[in-house]
């Protein structure tokens, strides 16, 4: 395992066990992508708990992004860049699945 | 004139329309329309601000004009300056930027709406880049929405930021653009 492969499987384990604001993820994948501009990035998706209304409170996604970046730092990974699914998106998340 | 400018608000609520469509399908079209349009709430938003700061006094169609010049990298460079002097990114920003904080000072930029403004710039130009050009992107309804109400609540901000650092921020955005012919 490379070290790269290393720490983004450390940063999907950090996804699998964050729960704060009301948010729980119950699936991650974090894979490493390039920007058109040629930044590399971190992107993550991440299936979440079912919102209680048509999204998740803003205040805690703002949060997770936060610590989803903090900890990508902390592996010496590119900013964090994350999508986010609902747990009833079975759809979306054989998508995810297929990556 | 002022009737045919781009207005951030009207554009969100473009967006918001954009979310009444069935959500999903192979291309989530309306998902990722509605995520762009949110983006360019928000840079249009922000290029409004930029163009009142460097000529106050010039009228709507003027400022419109100026605000053509002032291009998505030169805001997320600003932007992502100031994730890097809060320390919500990694890397650090060109000497010259670091160096215009006075040793023992805060930085000139980094306040708590410059903050929330830059962190949501970012994340929304981040989603923006993967609706418009991503074809394997998955975006959710409820991810979508969530960008929508990032946007608002930042645009918001834009548009009532009165602090040193926010003028600090707007002025760089402009010494970042270049003008041009567009």
């Amino acid at each position: 395992m490379t070290t790269e492969t290393g720490a983004l499987r450390e940063l999907e384990e950090y996804a699998r066990r964050y729960a704060a604001g009301g948010l729980r993820a119950r699936g991650a994948h974090a894979y490493p992508d390039v920007r058109r501009d040629g930044e590399p990035v971190t992107r993550v998706l991440l299936v979440l708990d079912d919102p209680a209304g048509d999204t998740w409170d803003l205040a805690a996604v703002t949060e997770l992004r936060r610590a989803m970046n903090r900890k990508a730092a902390a592996l010496g990974l590119p900013a964090a860049v994350l999508s986010l699914i609902p747990s009833r998106e079975t759809e979306l998340i054989d998508a995810m699945s297929g990556r | 004139m002022a009737a045919r400018q781009i207005q951030p608000g009207t554009l969100l609520d473009a967006a918001d329309r954009f979310l009444t469509a069935a959500p999903g399908g192979p291309d989530a079209a309306s998902d990722r329309r509605a995520v762009s349009t949110a983006y360019y709430a928000l840079f249009h938003a922000i290029t409004g601000r930029v163009a009142s700061a460097i000529i106050p006094t010039a009228d709507e169609v003027v400022r419109g004009r100026v605000r053509r010049w002032i291009g998505h990298g030169s805001i997320r460079a600003v932007a992502v300056w100031v994730a890097q002097l809060h320390g919500g990114r990694t890397g650090s920003p060109p000497p010259h930027i670091v160096a215009l904080r006075r040793s023992g000072a805060p930085s000139p930029l980094v306040g708590p709406d410059t903050v929330e403004i830059a962190e949501g710039f970012i994340e929304m130009n981040e989603a923006r880049h993967l609706a418009d050009y991503d074809h394997e992107a998955v975006i959710s309804r409820e991810d979508a929405r969530g960008h929508l109400d990032l946007a608002r609540s930042v645009v918001a901000l834009v548009e009532r930021a009165s602090s040193p650092e926010a003028a600090c921020f707007f002025g760089l955005i402009a010494l970042q653009a270049r003008i041009q012919g567009r």
